[in-house]
């Protein structure tokens, strides 16, 4: 890495500054209704594909509806289902995955074969045909990206599992009498989380290209409602006289991933700089 | 190593069972029943006795094993069932569509090889450098890009602006640059990444610093030495990314209009299509394993050190075992 100044130093330091990103991020999604000055739904047949100007700063669509407002709108939908669908998929695949490391035997066997199975699909294609099976909605993709997701975090936290078993502080637990469910818990879990938070750091990024993807291909939420994916399906239409409908929604994905990417970029070096540390 | 290949054929059978029952278990959990659809399609909606007959007739009353094995049967004969939409075979359907997807997905991973290759090497070797930095950032930029999004600019810019390239793919010989150029962009930062990746891996290793130590002139170590070891490993990263490719080409074949299986796959989801969306999931899953299993044994026969450890893992090969007793 090259040598950095000022703020930027630390690996602490850049952690914050990503977290305050992030933070800020979430809260101009959360209080989106306080920015915008149209209603986003609003169908306006006299302003269709006008370009940005002061009254609507982004342009409008191929309806008249203000791209800003939706832009807006959609970006609390947009970026709170990808983090959902990464807490959820983290949970599920954690507490799988510990089970079959640490109580071993015919229940590992079966569930992980299950896992290979479902990782023999390409993921985005096993993604868009559950969400197909399932219909179009936000919770269908959510379902979708769950069925996929969950398998990586599994074998992750199982290959953790099995080698702290071997560990010389579980036996030592284990001599001293503690019960099989508080070894599980105040021993291995706590252990075994650093690889697992820095997989889900990297993981929302995609969660949110993914989603987009699906929402793009009109399996996420039905119109008129905004979702980046869909508004850049709608633009499409208007690329070649309009291309601002297309632009912005393309713009705001792209950054939103970029600054995930940082974000857990920083909690990976810090993490990781803790444990060579330790070491 | 013949041991290892005969384990890894007799594994796919496991594998394609489990395939073939998640495709299937897919449409039998899907919502709607096929019949209605398929006799609601001139748009009355169908007597209870007809749908009761075809049900009979589809043999939809049975189990859900009974089904399966029936499907299973018929997949063994190359049916993949009929279209609800068109009234066409799926197999037809598909293998119609098949050779223009090929075409996109070889030609994109040709052109992404030819500029991750040099990239890749060249920022190993000057790890840090100015190129190496520069070629991050636009790394980490393009790997952000949603696909269809670069398709889109790609599309306004070189189609429209500079009128380079037809803005829709089908029916033109020059269409296919498009989704392939689309695919080449998203596709080369994870390439540049993992190719650098495995040449500094390479450079660490120690007969590279003995050969430094001999005096070898740098040159020479790279194009005799590091070089030659990690192009073996190009397979596991074409087999790492090949599902990225897959579902990649989907979502950007329907951007580009390009006549290919994804915009297929995706058009039976409007349609409400199941039993061609099943046969592409089948397809796509079919590929994706055989792929990582040739991926896996050209990259064994390519770098001798895994060919040694996989005998050593799995028995056989005599030249290695006889070696091995000697020393």
């Amino acid at each position: 890495m090259p040598k950095r100044r000022g703020f930027f130093r630390t690996p602490k330091a850049r952690f914050l500054f990503w977290l305050a990103v992030v933070g800020l991020l979430a809260v101009f999604a959360l209080a989106a209704p306080l920015f915008i000055r149209h209603d986003p739904l609003e169908v306006n047949l006299l302003q269709v594909t006008k370009a940005p100007s002061k009254e609507y700063i982004m342009g409008t669509d191929y309806i008249g509806r203000c791209i800003f407002c939706r832009l807006v709108k959609g970006a609390s939908r947009s970026i709170f289902a990808a983090c959902a669908v990464v807490a959820i998929t983290f949970v599920i695949g954690t507490a799988i995955g510990c089970l079959c490391g640490y109580i071993g035997g015919a229940f590992d066997t079966v569930v992980m074969r299950f896992v290979d199975a479902v990782q023999a699909f390409p993921s985005m294609v096993f993604t868009i045909s559950v969400a197909a099976m399932l219909g179009s909605g936000l919770l269908n993709c959510i379902i979708a990206m769950t069925a996929v997701g969950w398998t990586g975090y599994a074998r992750l936290a199982r290959s953790q599992v099995l080698t702290l078993k071997e560990k010389t502080f579980v036996s030592a637990a284990r001599i001293s009498g503690m019960s099989r469910t508080a070894i599980l818990f105040k021993t291995i879990l706590p252990n075994s989380l650093t690889p697992l938070v820095v997989s889900a750091s990297m993981h929302v990024g995609s969660a949110i290209l993914g989603f987009s993807g699906l929402s793009f291909l009109g399996l996420g939420t039905a119109p008129p409602f905004p979702e980046w994916g869909n508004m850049l399906n709608d633009g499409k239409a208007t690329l070649q006289t309009a291309p601002w409908t297309v632009i912005f929604p393309g713009l705001a994905i792209l950054i939103v991933v970029m600054i995930m990417g940082m974000f857990g970029d920083s909690i990976n070096e810090l993490l990781n700089l803790k444990k060579n540390v330790e070491q | 190593m013949k041991r290892y290949i005969a384990k890894r054929l007799l594994w796919l059978i496991p594998v394609m069972l489990m395939i073939s029952f998640i495709a299937f278990f897919l449409m039998y959990l899907s919502p709607g029943d096929p019949a209605t659809i398929y006799l609601s399609q001139g748009g009355d909606a169908p007597s209870a006795e007809a749908v009761a007959n075809l049900r009979q007739e589809l043999g939809l009353n049975d189990s859900m094993w009974v089904q399966y094995g029936r499907w299973l049967v018929n997949l063994f004969h190359g049916d993949l069932g009929t279209s609800i939409y068109t009234g066409n075979a799926v197999a037809h359907e598909i293998a119609a569509y098949f050779p223009n997807t090929i075409r996109l997905t070889l030609l994109a991973t040709v052109m992404t090889l030819l500029l991750s290759i040099p990239l890749g090497i060249i920022c190993a070797v000057r790890e840090n450098g100015i190129l190496d930095n520069i070629v991050r950032v636009i790394n980490f930029f393009f790997g952000s890009l949603p696909g269809f999004f670069a398709a889109l600019m790609l599309i306004y810019f070189l189609g429209v602006k500079l009128r380079w390239l037809p803005t829709v793919s089908s029916g033109s010989a020059k269409g296919i640059w498009m989704p392939a150029l689309t695919l080449t962009l998203t596709m080369a930062p994870a390439y540049i990444r993992q190719i650098r990746a495995a040449i500094i891996q390479e450079l660490e290793e120690n007969y590279i610093r003995m050969a430094k130590a001999r005096g070898i002139r740098e040159r020479m170590i790279l194009y005799h030495g590091a070089l030659k070891s990690v192009l073996p490993s190009l397979f596991t990263i074409i087999g790492m990314n090949v599902g990225h490719l897959l579902g990649g080409t989907a979502i950007i074949e329907i951007v580009c209009t390009y006549q290919g299986l994804g915009r297929l796959a995706v058009n039976s989801i409007t349609n409400r299509d199941y039993p061609l969306m099943q046969g592409f999931v089948l397809l796509m899953a079919g590929i994706y394993v055989l792929v990582n299993l040739a991926v896996d044994i050209l990259h064994a026969y390519a770098d001798p050190r895994v060919k040694k450890r996989l005998i050593a893992e799995n028995g056989g090969g005599r030249r290695y075992a006889k070696k091995k007793r000697i020393l």
